[in-house]
């Protein structure tokens, strides 16, 4: 009772999140641990684009995930528009690869792969992504593929996409993949791919350590990106964002900047 | 509370001075053994630090014709005005040093084989006073006594120094701290204990020097109160003239941190020529990204989005001409 009181007085003490930002992008918000300080439209559904992959990949990750054994890709999967590993019909890979496929290079064939293997077909793994949002509350979030194509009913907002990204970063093998700025895929025919991420702050910002891009024409450039430095944690989501790397990177420097002063 | 203990050192190596020695005893004389017991207390101390009653045996010359401890050269504290009588004894204190202090003294001599008695010494810090119950319980060598006596003194005079010098140094490294690291803030929190201009001086020359005004630039805008502006401000320093310099050699050194953040003309001028109209991802593995950052950041804060503005193109690089190295 005490400590329910003392965190509600602790959150009403906290002021609400300010737009600082206004043209960063049609709709962000900025988190610094775990407290929404900065956001524009957050609330409001908008197309997630690839974002939509970690959804994907946590159901994946709660589903009895069995990382090792061979998945055969579809012709579906291999004709995948998009962003793609390159993967061919009738190929076969392990799951955890193709895994780090769809996460770091936001591979469409290997999204496909993955929800085809899993639930046997992409729109009933689609009906898992839906009721898993339901689940986590995600109350303007509904999904009609498994990869994040432009869809009337693939939306999203800033503040389901900053519950879902950090509910899949609470799983080690995702954070661990989406950390990944390169991976290297090897069929079981033989055949090596090697995957660079589309997360270009990787390695560039410091402290950035994921999570994801994305964009399709209806979403526009769109990211989710987690930073941590001296224990600090920032989350950064960003949709429809024009000049979304240099935004990100100056939302990720502002916001440690911000906690640095709140010291 | 180190002053104090200070003070209290220098009483006790007074007192063990007075309690041990006796006027001058000629060779082979038959001194007087008397075990003295002495309590210590002090205005104002804490019960938990009061000090534990000592009982120690000391040898004195018969006849008591000057205080009990002649002037030395080895003793800070001067026993002067010694007055005696068979039944009472007087006596004043002086002792050198910060603070000085002075004292007294009486000892009443009950009978030839017991005396009461005290020594108090005034401070600043308080008053401590010694009271002193003395029995003779013998005789003894009073040249022998005098010879361990002095190498007594001597013992416990170096150990004092050496306090003394271990907190001198202490105090030095505390002071010379906020110097080191040009922290307004803690050398303004610490101007009582370090007392005296030459702190300050010290730290207002430092700020003439690059490294020192790179400190500062680095928390001009996290922390404004203990930034260059507020340290020119301290030291009532010629900051455009600081500035102008810090920002020439900052240019000069490509150091672009600082230009960052605390030169803007130069910071505006080098971002129109390296950044305006680039994309992130072309400035992969340029010197000029985390620059160009920090500048997008200062856009985006301006309400006109994050990518640096295309559009100075060849008139920045003339305005750059003569800021930067070629």
């Amino acid at each position: 009772m005490i400590v329910s009181a003392v965190l509600a007085a602790a959150a009403l003490a906290a002021p609400p999140p300010s737009n600082r930002f206004p043209a960063a992008a049609a709709s962000y918000l900025v988190a610094i641990d775990g407290r929404v300080v900065w956001e524009k439209a957050a609330e409001r559904p908008r197309p997630p684009a690839s974002l939509t992959k970690l959804m994907t990949a946590l159901v994946l990750l709660e589903s009895k995930w069995d990382p090792a054994p061979p998945v055969r890709v579809s012709a579906r999967a291999a004709a995948a528009t998009g962003s793609r590993a390159g993967l061919r019909a009738r190929e076969t890979i392990s799951a955890s690869q193709l895994l780090e496929a769809m996460l770091v290079a936001s591979a469409n064939d290997a999204c496909i792969a993955l929800a085809e293997h899993a639930a046997g077909s992409a729109s009933a793994f689609v009906l898992r992504m839906n009721a898993r949002a339901r689940e986590m509350g995600l109350s303007a979030t509904s999904f009609a593929n498994p990869c994040g194509h432009d869809d009337p009913m693939q939306r999203s907002s800033a503040r389901d996409l900053r519950v879902l990204a950090e509910a899949a970063m609470a799983h080690p093998e995702i954070a661990r993949v989406v950390a990944l700025r390169e991976t290297r895929l090897t069929t079981a025919g033989g055949r090596t791919l090697t995957l660079k991420t589309g997360n270009v702050l990787l390695g560039s910002v410091q402290g950035v350590h994921g999570v994801k891009s994305g964009y399709t024409p209806g979403a526009g450039k769109c990211l989710v990106a987690a930073a941590e430095r001296n224990g600090t944690k920032v989350l950064v989501v960003l949709l429809d964002a024009k000049d979304r790397w240099w935004t990100a990177a100056a939302l990720v420097e502002a916001a440690f900047d911000e906690a640095r002063a709140k010291r | 509370m180190r002053q104090v203990l200070v003070c209290l050192f220098v009483f006790v190596c007074a007192l063990a001075a007075a309690l041990a020695a006796d006027p001058a005893p000629a060779a082979m004389e038959t001194g007087d053994l008397w075990e003295v017991t002495s309590q210590m207390s002090m205005e104002g101390m804490p019960a938990g630090m009061a000090i534990p009653a000592q009982t120690r045996k000391v040898c004195t010359a018969r006849e008591w014709s000057k205080p009990p401890v002649p002037p030395d050269e080895h003793s800070k504290c001067e026993m002067v005005d010694f007055k005696g009588s068979p039944t009472k004894s007087t006596w004043n204190l002086r002792c050198p040093g910060s603070p000085a202090m002075t004292g007294q003294g009486e000892i009443t001599r009950s009978s030839p084989d017991a005396y009461t008695g005290w020594m108090k010494m005034s401070s600043p810090q308080g008053t401590m006073t010694m009271n002193l119950a003395g029995r003779r319980v013998g005789e003894c060598d009073a040249v022998e006594a005098k010879k361990e006596r002095e190498a007594t003194i001597a013992r416990v005079q170096a150990q004092a120094a050496t306090y003394e010098k271990m907190a001198a140094d202490a105090k030095q490294q505390v002071c010379m701290a906020p110097i080191e690291s040009m922290d307004l803030k803690s050398l303004n929190a610490q101007a009582a204990v370090c007392e005296g201009p030459s702190y300050k001086a010290k730290f207002c020359d430092r700020l003439k020097t690059y490294e020192a005004e790179k400190l500062l630039c680095d928390r001009e805008k996290s922390d404004p109160d203990n930034g260059l502006t507020a340290a020119i401000k301290a030291c009532e320093a010629d900051g455009e003239a600081l500035k102008k310099s810090l920002c020439a050699q900052a240019v000069t050194a490509e150091d672009l941190a600082v230009v960052g953040a605390c030169c803007p003309a130069e910071a505006q001028a080098l971002a129109a020529a390296h950044c305006a109209g680039r994309t992130y991802t072309s400035l992969a593995g340029d010197k000029y990204r985390t620059f160009c950052v920090t500048y997008a950041k200062e856009t985006l804060d301006t309400g006109t989005g994050a990518a640096p503005p295309a559009s100075t193109g060849q008139k920045a690089k003339k305005s750059l001409k003569g800021l930067l190295p070629h």
